[in-house]
Order: structure tokens, then C-alpha cells, then sequence
């Protein structure tokens, strides 16, 4: 049997038949994305041993995220529990995708930004909208500006509408639609991809309006997400089904690979997945199967190569204002342990 | 009797809960918001602001000067952004035999200065000058000089297309951000550049360069130009054992060297992400313009860009840069410099020429198209010309008023949305403040008064930022009204249940009517 989400399923499950509405056509010159930086958001919320799953899941973003090359500073990892360091991993500091150890998600290096009851509904708005305490370091902060690519993941236990926090709060799926018109509004992206593994996970997205957002869920509404087995050694299920071929799909990409987006939608079929993967692109304004998924999970950069360099004739030689250089202070020396220079004196 | 003191304890029950509490409670509960301008932030849609600029024309005859500035007003006529005052006169005698007579363009300038005042900022001078091999002259002060009437084409264009450039103004303030916004930095209150010199291998090759004398001498006389728009907080590091794998191939040639390898576009946008790996730039809390100097290992010396198109490119220099994230060079040392001595002395005449002209562009002048009959003097100092700061300074104005009146409608917007964000005082004063500050820089654009509208303009936008980003407006967020109900319906419900009840009783023993029917059998 596989492990499904608690059942939050109080709501009626809406069978209403899903759309998915193509715009029309676009030329050409507009396929190519016109952003300037790329950063990511990975978010787990759930906590506790038998949520270990949901870390391998985010972990599995964060180290393809990182292998094509989104710098840790441009990475914004929540995590809501740390299992790598669990009294009950039987192999500390490890988070592996698979039963059989293949990949090691937690890597040597892990830069989490947001950690135990720190990830929080409240944060994780505060890291969205911008409006963090002033005390904030800037790598707690999302400092994005209207050129910026914004990848959006979440994991956790989510239901029709909401998604669970720290077994305390949810954030409901209007309340993250008005996060993000938010940052539209306040010009804090160019586009998003917003990426979501949990049960009934559609639910989250049906509520945005912002444009420039494309959206993918594990599952849609009425749906359980699955996880994909259980590692016997350890007690709990590893990964969820959705998150496992992700990463193996993303294993294969390289920083300047040409793999896009649609190729992305079908990595895990029905019959992997079991559950069936949403996606919204009504709001996103380029075609999907044309955009190359290193404009999300990578940071493929424009460059600009500068061909007219300024030919200085005059050096220039600027009026040095008073010195604020850090003096070197002087240095000091121990006097000897033993007064030597006093016995001396004496013989 | 009885009945009288359980009337009053009714009554009094009623007048501590309802009269005394309800309006307490619904007191203590209001969230607080001050009045905030809204009508004015609302009116900011149809607000379009307009930057007056002085321009003289300055010719020999009266039928010239007309016609020339009748030509260049009806060329602005159209122009949403920017109009133009024209003063139209005749050149003195005196000036005019001069300016015909000296030799050199630079020595008419100098005549025109000091008749004029040139450093004013907003003005621009169009003077004619008869002996001159083009039709149009024009140099790094605010004075253009033409040759006759029949330039007067000319003159619109570069007027149009170079010193107002009137496309980069408006896509200032439009919708969707226009090729020169993708590159330059979003306003702020500073920058800080840096400088990192990066080594990788320190152990094969020595770099003999000072460069915290180049940054202040070079960068430093460069910003000092800009310093009415920014404060700039130089700074330089060196990154030592940075190894950067180009993947570059090598490829024979007919150099010094007999060889040179070649590293494909497509793969330096690589190189930055490792840099930021290592510039720590994100210590300071103002954005960082990123310069990086890659001192070429002699084993893979000379590094060649090649792009998109497999072609080496063509350019003294081997450098490129990132939008709104800096500028890198490759310095290549010379075959000398590797094989003896194994000390590389970078030209730091070339390299701060190139890190200079990136930074033109990163902090928003662009270089406009060149125009057929026009000659313009190219750069030879660090100096930016008088005309671009001028139009920096409109460039900026008009994009911090835009963002400061985006800010401010979009927080209204949100609060019209969401009833319970707290707007407290400071917040409050934020916001009319950057109310203020839009209406009085819009009015000094239309006075043209540029300095004192760009100081305004950025004091408008820093008040909006606040304003939108100030952490107390989430305060209340997280208590949706549904949990409200939750909390209050247990608490108040059965406690009011009885006392709502004991009104009836109340009103009917005020009127005197007998509370209790008697039992009648």
C-alpha cells in the first residue's frame, strides 16, 4: 500500500472537469525570456520522522537547483525539520532519494535559510512580499526585481484550498494568490513556475490571477499524492512518487541543455504517478514546449559581450579625501614569561 | 421587592455587557488605520508628468535662429515627456567673429562658456558656427554647434535621438521595462561597486596591480561626476584560487603566441554564478555593481571570446557584462610577461576604460545610434558628457516617480482588498509623505528644476518602499474573520444569550405589566 496524505478530505472534492485554456500563438522574438536572474523558493512545511519524505522531496529541487547552477544566495530553502540529523536516521547527515541509496539529496553542502517553527505561514508571506523585520540578513530575503525568474516550490500536506504548516496553520490558496499579485504588483518578477507536491495540490493554484505564472501540482483536486516506497531500514516512505521522477528527469539536465517545459509536464504519466499532474498555463504569456526549463532551474544569465571600451586619454587622479582606511593596529608583543632581564640585573 | 431586585440586577447585567462592553469591545477591536490621501493616490493615473528643459539656439542671423527653433518645436510638439522652452537670439558681434575665426572646436566652447553659463544642469545651448567640417558638432558640454539652416534635420535628430533621447525617457515610465531598463540598475538610495581582482593561480603567476588606487582614481573620479544622483562606497578585493573551468579550445593562429583559446559566449554567464559565489557582495544592505578583473592563467593565455556565431569578437579588450549585475574583463597577459620575469602588470588604462564604459550602462546612459552629418567626440576621460547626466537625472526622475506612484496605488489597492492590515502612524506618514514629495518633484519637472526634482523624486520613491515593505502591515493578517467568530461565539454567546432575554422581562417591568402570568387553576 502506499502511503497517502492524511486524509483531509472534509470538503466535497469538486469533480468539476479541469481546463486548460492555450493562448493564442506568439511570435517568435517573444518566446525568448527576457529575465536577468533566476531564484528559487523551497519550501517544506510538515515536520516530524514520518514526514522524512517531504525533506528528500525538497532537498531533491534544492540539489538540481544548485547543480544548474542557482547560486545558495539566490536560493531561499525552508525547512521544517531537520532529518539528515535525526536521532532515528540510522545513517546521520544523509537524506537519500531511494531505498537503494542512490542519490544522496543533502549533499555536503545545504545552505537552509528558514528552519524548525521558523517556517511559517507568516514567513513564508513576509519572504514573498518583501515585507521582512529590518533586522532580516539579505540572504533571508527574496530580493527580487521586475527581471527575476522565481521557482516556487512547496511540499508538505495540503488539502482542498490550503496547505498545512508545522501541524498548526495553513495557508489557504487565496491568501497565496494575493501574495503573489502582491509581488506582480510591487514588480518583483518577470515569471514564476510554481511547483507543488502534495494531495489535491491543483487546489493551491486555482486561485491565482497574477499574469506570468505557470503552474504545476502533483495531483489535482480529489486526488491523493502518493509516495513512491518505503525504505524498510529506516521505518518511513522515502519520497513522493511526483518529486522522485522530477529528479530523474532533472538528473539528465545540464546547465545549457535544451530540454522546455512541456517535456518537463510529462515526467511522471498517470500510470507513475498515479495521481494526474495538473498544470495551468492560461496565465503564462509564452508557449511552454518552447521555453527551455533552464529559465527556471537554472541561471542562465544574459550576456552582454562590451565591445566599446572607453580609450582614457587623460588619467585621471582623484583628490584623495582624508583617510578612511582601517589602520593596522600595531603589534604587540608578550613580555617574556619569565623576567629574565631582572635576574640579570643581579648577578 | 424581590421582584424589583432582580430587575436590577437585570438592568445592571445589561449596562455593564451592553451599554459598557459592546461599545469597549468594539473599540478595542477596530483595527487602526490612519487616513491615508486616497482620492490623490488614485488621481496619480491620469497625473502625466512632463520635464521642461531649456534649450537656446544661438545664430548668426535672425531668419536662421527662427527657423531653426521653430523647427525644433514643432519636432517636441508630439513629445509627451519633455518640453522644451526655446529662447532664440542672435550671437553678439563680438562672439561671433570670434567663434568663426578660432581654429579648434574646443576653444569655441570655451568662447561660448564664457558667455554663458554652461554648467548649469537642464540647459543646452545650439550655436552656429560657420567654419565646420560637419553639419553638426557636438562634445561632452552642453553646447552643440552647427554650420548653416540646412543641418536644421540634423539638429532635430540629435536633439531627439542624443541629448533628450526621448525613447529611453519615456520607456522610463512605461508599463513593460524597455531594453535600457532591463540593463540598469533599479533606482536606490547608492550602490557600492566592487572591484575583484580574481587570481586563480597565484602559485604559477604573479599580478602586480594596485587595485585600490585604480577603483579610486578611475571608478572614483567617475562616480565623483555622478555624485548629484548617487552615494557610491567604493571598494576591492582580491579572490585568489577561483578556478573557473572555460572549457576553452585551443586554436592556432599567427600571433605571439601561436595560439589562442577560445571560450564560446554561451558559457561565461557560468563564470558569474561561480563569482558570486566567492564576492560576498550580499554583506551590505545596498545593491552591489559587481566588477571582476579574471586574470588569465598563462597555460590558458590568450583567452578569446567567441559568439553566438562561432566569430572571435572584435574588440581591444576580451570583456562582457551582466544587466543589473556588473561587468567582468579578462586580462590576458602578453607571452613576455609569462615566459621571464612571471609578473603579469595589467593595463589598468584599458581595463578601467572597459569597466567604465560598463558601468555607463549599468547605471542607465546609453549610447545613442550614431547620426549621419553629426560628429560626436568620443570619450577620452572617465568623465561622463555634461548632456548625459542631464538626461540621467530626467531618466531616473521619471522612473522613481513612476515606481513611487505604482507603490502607493498598489498598497491601496491591497488595502481596499484586505480589511485588517493596521496602518499605523509611521506608516501613515510614509505614505503622505511620498504623497507630498510625487505632487512637489512633478511640479519642479514642469518649473525644470531637474536636480531639486530628482532629490524629490528619490525621496518620494524611498518614502513609498517603506511604505509598501514596512513589516507591521501583516500584523493582523493572520487573524481571518472566520477565527474570529471562533473565539468570540463560545466566550459571548452564552453569556449574552440570558441577558438578551432578560430585555423583554426588563421592558415589561418598566412598563408596569405583570411579568409572570398567575397560574390560573
Amino acid at each position: 500500500m502506499y502511503f497517502s496524505c492524511k486524509l483531509y478530505h472534509v470538503l466535497l472534492t469538486v469533480a468539476g472537469s479541469f481546463s486548460l485554456s492555450y493562448g493564442l500563438e506568439i511570435p517568435k522574438e517573444f518566446q525568448n525570456s527576457n529575465h536577468s536572474n533566476n531564484w528559487a523558493v523551497l519550501v517544506d512545511t510538515s515536520r516530524f520522522w514520518f514526514n522524512y519524505r517531504h525533506v528528500a522531496n525538497v532537498l531533491s529541487i534544492y540539489r538540481s537547483v544548485k547543480r544548474l547552477g542557482i547560486p545558495d544566495s539566490q536560493i531561499i530553502l525552508m525547512i521544517s525539520d531537520d532529518m539528515a540529523c535525526n536521532p532515528r536516521n540510522p545513517r546521520p547527515a544523509t537524506i537519500f532519494n531511494n531505498a537503494h541509496e542512490q542519490i544522496n539529496v543533502y549533499g555536503d553542502d545545504v545552505e537552509v535559510d528558514y528552519r524548525g517553527y521558523e517556517v511559517s505561514v507568516e514567513n513564508f508571506v513576509r519572504l514573498l512580499t518583501g515585507r521582512v523585520p529590518p533586522d532580516t540578513p539579505r540572504s533571508k530575503r527574496l530580493l527580487t526585481d521586475e527581471g527575476s525568474n522565481i521557482l516556487i516550490y512547496l511540499t508538505g500536506h495540503g488539502g482542498d484550498g490550503f496547505l498545512k504548516f508545522q501541524d498548526s496553520e495553513e495557508i489557504t490558496s487565496q491568501e497565496l494568490a494575493d501574495a503573489l499579485e502582491q509581488m506582480w504588483q510591487k514588480r518583483r518578477y518577470n515569471e514564476i513556475f510554481f511547483l507543488i507536491d502534495t494531495c489535491q495540490a491543483s487546489s493551491m493554484y486555482e486561485k491565482f490571477y497574477s499574469p506570468n505564472i505557470l503552474a504545476t501540482a502533483s495531483s489535482l483536486v480529489g486526488e491523493d499524492s502518493l509516495s513512491h516506497h518505503v525504505d524498510s531500514a529506516i521505518g518511513v516512505y522515502i519520497i513522493d512518487r511526483y518529486t522522485y521522477y522530477v529528479l530523474e528527469f532533472l538528473e539528465n539536465v545540464h546547465p545549457n541543455s535544451k530540454r522546455t517545459m512541456s517535456e518537463f509536464f510529462a515526467v511522471c504519466p498517470k500510470s507513475a504517478c498515479i495521481s494526474t499532474v495538473g498544470v495551468r498555463r492560461d496565465l503564462f504569456k509564452r508557449d511552454p514546449s518552447k521555453v527551455p526549463i533552464t529559465d527556471f532551474f537554472g541561471s542562465v544569465r544574459k550576456v552582454i559581450i562590451t565591445t566599446d571600451p572607453i580609450d582614457i586619454l587623460e588619467i585621471p587622479k582623484r583628490k584623495r579625501k582624508a583617510e578612511n582606511k582601517t589602520k593596522v593596529i600595531e603589534k604587540r608583543e608578550y613580555l617574556p614569561q619569565f623576567p629574565m632581564h631582572l635576574v640579570q640585573s643581579t648577578v | 421587592m424581590i421582584e424589583y431586585n432582580r430587575m436590577l440586577a437585570s438592568a445592571s447585567f445589561v449596562g455593564v455587557l451592553i451599554i459598557i462592553g459592546l461599545p469597549l469591545w468594539w473599540k478595542t477591536t477596530e483595527v487602526y488605520r490612519v487616513s491615508l490621501p486616497y482620492d490623490k493616490i488614485n488621481s496619480f493615473d491620469s497625473l502625466s508628468h512632463t520635464i521642461t528643459a531649456e534649450l537656446t539656439v544661438l545664430a548668426n542671423d535672425d531668419t536662421t535662429a527662427s527657423e531653426i527653433a521653430n523647427l525644433i518645436e514643432k519636432a517636441f510638439q508630439d513629445s509627451t515627456i519633455i518640453k522644451l522652452r526655446i529662447h532664440k537670439s542672435i550671437l553678439s558681434h563680438s562672439l561671433h567673429t570670434t567663434l568663426d575665426s578660432v581654429a579648434d572646436e574646443h576653444e569655441a566652447v570655451e568662447e561660448v562658456a564664457s558667455h554663458f553659463d554652461l554648467s548649469r544642469h537642464n540647459s543646452f545651448y545650439v550655436v552656429q558656427r560657420k567654419p565646420l567640417f560637419q553639419d553638426v558638432w557636438l562634445a561632452g558640454e552642453r553646447v552643440m554647434f552647427f554650420r548653416d539652416s540646412k543641418a536644421s534635420s540634423t539638429i532635430v535628430e540629435a536633439l531627439k535621438g542624443i541629448i533628450y533621447q526621448l525613447s529611453v525617457v519615456e520607456g522610463a515610465s512605461s508599463e513593460s521595462a524597455d531594453i535600457a531598463r532591463q540593463i540598469r540598475f533599479p533606482p536606490g538610495a547608492g550602490y557600492h561597486v566592487v572591484l575583484s581582482v580574481v587570481h586563480p593561480r597565484p602559485d604559477a603567476l604573479k599580478v602586480d596591480l594596485d587595485a585600490g588606487n585604480a577603483i579610486e582614481d578611475y571608478i572614483g573620479s567617475f562616480v565623483d561626476e555622478l555624485s548629484v544622483l548617487y552615494n557610491f562606497t567604493l571598494k576591492s578585493q582580491w579572490l585568489h584560487l577561483l578556478n573557473f573551468d572555460f572549457q576553452s579550445t585551443e586554436i592556432k593562429d599567427e600571433s605571439e603566441w601561436g595560439h589562442h583559446f577560445a571560450v564560446r559566449q554561451d558559457r561565461l554567464h557560468l563564470l558569474l554564478t561561480k563569482l558570486e559565489e566567492r564576492t560576498a557582495t550580499h554583506v551590505s544592505e545596498l545593491p552591489t555593481i559587481n566588477l571582476a578583473l579574471y586574470a588569465v592563467p598563462c597555460d590558458k593565455a590568450p583567452l578569446v571570446i567567441y559568439d553566438e556565431y562561432d566569430q572571435k569578437i572584435s574588440s581591444p579588450v576580451q570583456a562582457f557584462m551582466s544587466p543589473k549585475w556588473g561587468g567582468v574583463v579578462l586580462a590576458n597577459p602578453s607571452p613576455k610577461e609569462c615566459a621571464a620575469d612571471q609578473i603579469f602588470r595589467p593595463d589598468v588604462r584599458v581595463i578601467m576604460g572597459t569597466f567604465i564604459s560598463q558601468l555607463r550602462k549599468l547605471l542607465g546612459i546609453t549610447d545613442a545610434e550614431p547620426i549621419k552629418g553629426l560628429y560626436l567626440e568620443p570619450l577620452r576621460s572617465v568623465k561622463p558628457r555634461q548632456w548625459e547626466i542631464d538626461n540621467l537625472l530626467r531618466i531616473k526622475t521619471t522612473e522613481q516617480l513612476t515606481s513611487a506612484e505604482r507603490t502607493l496605488q498598489s498598497l491601496a489597492q491591497l488595502l481596499g482588498e484586505i480589511s485588517n492590515i493596521v496602518i499605523n502612524d509611521e506608516v501613515g506618514a510614509s505614505i503622505n509623505s511620498a504623497v507630498e514629495s510625487i505632487q512637489r518633484a512633478s511640479d519642479l519637472m514642469r518649473e525644470g528644476q531637474l536636480v531639486n526634482a530628482y532629490k524629490t523624486s528619490q525621496n518620494a520613491f524611498l518614502d513609498a518602499e517603506t511604505a509598501f515593505m514596512e513589516p507591521s502591515l501583516l500584523a493582523l493578517l493572520y487573524f481571518p474573520d472566520d477565527q474570529k467568530y471562533a473565539i468570540y461565539i463560545p466566550l459571548f454567546l452564552p453569556i449574552m444569550f440570558p441577558v438578551v432575554l432578560s430585555l423583554k422581562n426588563l421592558l415589561l417591568w418598566f412598563r408596569g405589566k405583570p411579568i409572570h402570568k398567575e397560574k390560573t387553576d
